[in-house]
C-alpha cells in the first residue's frame, strides 16, 4: 500500500463500474426515476422503468437486504392489489372472481400503477444502497463543502437503523439460545419484537451516546479539520448532476402543467 | 515542582445526575508526568468515572455534579477544554463505541483524529503507518474496522487514542477482549511508552505490576491506597478483596522475601528473592 492511497478509504472492489458514479448522481437518479414513474400512468413505461432499475441492481451488487426489501414491498403490493381490486371507488368492470369475490379491472390497474411506482423507488434506492457506503457519502458531501458536523448528523440517520437492526438480531439470538423466543411463525416473530423494544432503544441510545463522547474527545468538530482530497474516481459527475437535475425540473414542470390543465 | 509537570487531583467528588450516592469521593492524588498508573478496584468502585474525570468527559461531555480540582499538566478540563482535550488520549471501555462509524478502512479510522486537526495527508500517512505498526495492525490497514476481531478492535481503539501522541493516555480496561498473546504484546508495548503519563484501568494485576510505577486502588468511590506496586500489595487488606499478583502469592507461600523484607510483585523481583534465598 502506498502512502497516497492509504487514506482514501478505498476498499477492495472499488474498480467496479458503479463506483465511478458519485453519490449525488445516484441520488438524483432515484429522484428522476421516481418522478418519471409518477409522471406516467402507462404500464409499459412503468414496466420499462422497473426493468431498467432491476438491470442496474442485478449488474451491480445484489445483497440479501435487497431481496428482503423486495420481498416486503411485493407483499405490500399484493395487499394493495387485493384491497384496490375489491374496494377502489371507481371499480366497474369485473375482471375475475375467486370463490364469488369479484376483483375489478379499474382497482387492479390502479394498484398495479401504484405498486410499480413503489417497485421503481425500491429498486432505484436499492441500487444506491448496495453501491454506496455511508463513509463514501460522507466523504463526498464533505468534499462538496458541507461541514463535517452536518455531514455526520445526516449520515448518523443512515446508520442508526442498521445499528438498531443489528442490536435486535443480537437480542433475538440471545432469546433463541435461551429458548424463550422460538420465532417459528410470522406472528411469533412479530410478538418477539414488542418486549425488546425498550431495551433495544435504550441500548441504541447508549451506543449513540458513547459514540458522541468518543467523537467529541477525538475532536470531530475541530474548526481546523480539513477534508482529505482523495483520488477522485468519479466520472462525468458534473454532467450527471446537470443532466439529471434538468430532467427532474422538466418532469416536475410537466407534471405541474398537466395538473393545472387537468390533462391527467 | 511545576504544575505543568504534574497531574493533580484535589478532593474530587463526582455524582451523576439522579444518583443518590457519589461515584467518586474525596479523591486526592498527585502524579509526576511520564509515570504509568495502574487503577484497580472491584465493580462499581469508580474506575470508569475516574477515567471520565481524567479525560475531561465529566463535566465537559457528560453532565455530572463535580467538586474539587483536576489539573493535568497545567490544563484544567473546565477552563482549557480544547488544550486539555488535545493533550489527552482516551480509550473507552467499549472499543466499538470509540470508532467514528464513518471510516471504510482501519487506516481511515486511525487518521480520523489527525484529519480533525487539519494535518497534511503525507504527515497523516506516516503517523498512521507508525501507529498501525505499534498496534500490530499493519496487515489490517485496508480492512473495514467492522471486520476486526474484538482484540483487534481494541488495538484499533488504542491506536486512535495514541495517534495524536497525547501527553496523557487514559485507558479504561483496554485489554478486556484481547487474547493472551495480544495482551502480552500490549503490556510489552506499554512498557516501552515514554514521555507519556498513562492511566490504565485493568484487572490484569500481574501485567500491571510489571509496567506500572504506581497502583491506585479504588473502593466504593474512594482512592483507598496508592503507591508503588510493591508497597501497595505488601500492605493489602483482605477486606478490599483485591487479587494479589502471582509472584506475590508464590513468594508468600515459599516465604521468599526481598532484602527489605517485602514480598516481590514482579517476575524480576521474584527471581531476585529466589536467588537471595538460595
Amino acid at each position: 500500500m502506498t502512502d497516497q492511497n492509504m487514506l482514501t478509504g478505498e476498499t477492495v472492489g472499488k474498480s467496479k463500474w458503479y463506483n465511478a458514479i458519485d453519490p449525488v448522481t445516484k441520488l438524483l437518479f432515484i429522484l428522476d426515476m421516481a418522478l418519471l414513474s409518477f409522471a406516467s400512468t402507462n404500464l409499459v413505461i412503468e414496466g420499462g422503468l422497473i426493468a431498467m432499475a432491476l438491470v442496474l441492481l442485478l449488474f451491480s451488487k445484489v445483497s440479501s437486504t435487497t431481496f428482503k426489501a423486495l420481498g416486503f414491498s411485493l407483499f405490500l403490493i399484493f395487499t394493495m392489489l387485493v384491497i384496490q381490486g375489491l374496494f377502489y371507488s371507481q371499480n366497474q368492470t369485473v375482471l375475475f372472481s375467486i370463490i364469488g369475490i369479484h376483483f375489478y379491472k379499474e382497482g387492479l390497474l390502479y394498484a398495479t400503477i401504484l405498486g410499480s411506482r413503489v417497485l421503481v423507488i425500491i429498486l432505484a434506492s436499492g441500487f444506491f444502497m448496495v453501491t454506496t457506503t455511508i463513509s463514501e457519502n460522507a466523504k463526498y458531501l464533505e468534499q462538496s463543502g458541507l461541514s463535517y458536523k452536518t455531514v455526520y448528523v445526516l449520515m448518523s440517520v443512515c446508520y442508526i437503523l442498521p445499528e438498531i437492526m443489528a442490536n435486535m438480531r443480537k437480542i433475538q439470538q440471545a432469546q433463541r439460545v435461551r429458548g424463550t423466543n422460538p420465532q417459528k411463525t410470522f406472528i411469533q416473530k412479530l410478538r418477539s419484537v414488542l418486549p425488546v423494544l425498550i431495551p433495544l432503544v435504550i441500548k441504541t441510545l447508549d451506543q449513540s451516546m458513547t459514540r458522541s463522547i468518543s467523537l467529541q474527545l477525538r475532536g470531530f468538530d475541530n474548526p481546523k479539520r480539513k477534508a482529505l482530497k482523495g483520488n477522485n474516481h468519479y466520472r462525468l459527475a458534473s454532467v450527471g448532476h446537470y443532466g439529471l437535475t434538468i430532467i427532474a425540473v422538466i418532469l416536475i414542470g410537466w407534471k405541474l402543467w398537466t395538473k393545472i390543465n387537468g390533462l391527467f | 515542582m511545576d504544575e505543568d509537570k504534574r497531574i493533580i487531583l484535589k478532593d474530587i467528588n463526582v455524582r451523576y445526575r439522579g444518583a443518590d450516592d457519589f461515584q467518586l469521593k474525596h479523591v486526592n492524588a498527585t502524579v509526576t508526568a511520564g509515570k504509568i498508573i495502574g487503577i484497580i478496584g472491584n465493580s462499581h468502585s469508580g474506575k470508569s468515572t475516574l477515567c471520565r474525570v481524567l479525560g475531561g468527559v465529566i463535566p465537559n461531555i457528560i453532565s455530572a455534579e463535580i467538586d474539587g480540582t483536576c489539573n493535568l499538566l497545567g490544563y484544567s478540563p473546565k477552563d482549557d477544554w480544547q488544550a486539555f482535550n488535545a493533550s489527552t488520549g482516551v480509550v473507552l471501555q467499549n472499543p466499538a463505541g470509540q470508532l467514528s462509524g464513518l471510516a471504510d478502512t482501519v487506516a481511515d479510522e486511525l487518521a480520523f483524529d489527525l484529519v480533525n486537526q487539519g494535518l497534511p495527508a503525507s504527515f497523516i500517512n506516516k503517523r498512521v503507518a507508525n501507529v498501525a505498526a505499534q498496534m500490530g495492525l499493519t496487515a489490517q490497514l485496508g480492512q473495514s474496522p467492522e471486520s476486526l476481531s474484538g482484540g483487534q478492535m481494541q488495538r484499533l481503539a488504542i491506536g486512535t487514542a495514541i495517534v495524536t501522541q497525547p501527553k496523557i493516555l487514559i485507558m479504561d480496561d483496554p485489554t478486556s477482549e484481547m487474547d493472551p498473546v495480544g495482551r502480552k504484546q500490549f503490556f510489552g508495548w506499554l512498557d516501552t511508552v515514554q514521555d507519556t503519563t498513562v492511566f490504565i484501568v485493568s484487572s490484569e494485576i500481574d501485567d500491571l505490576c510489571e509496567v506500572a510505577d504506581s497502583i491506585w486502588i479504588l473502593k466504593d468511590g474512594e482512592l483507598i491506597v496508592h503507591g508503588s506496586p510493591e508497597k501497595v500489595f505488601n500492605h493489602l487488606s483482605a477486606q478490599w478483596r483485591i487479587p494479589e499478583p502471582t509472584a506475590y502469592q508464590l513468594a508468600q507461600r515459599m516465604n521468599w522475601r526481598l532484602d527489605d523484607n517485602r514480598y516481590p510483585v514482579t517476575s524480576a523481583e521474584l527471581k531476585e528473592a529466589f536467588d537471595a534465598q538460595n
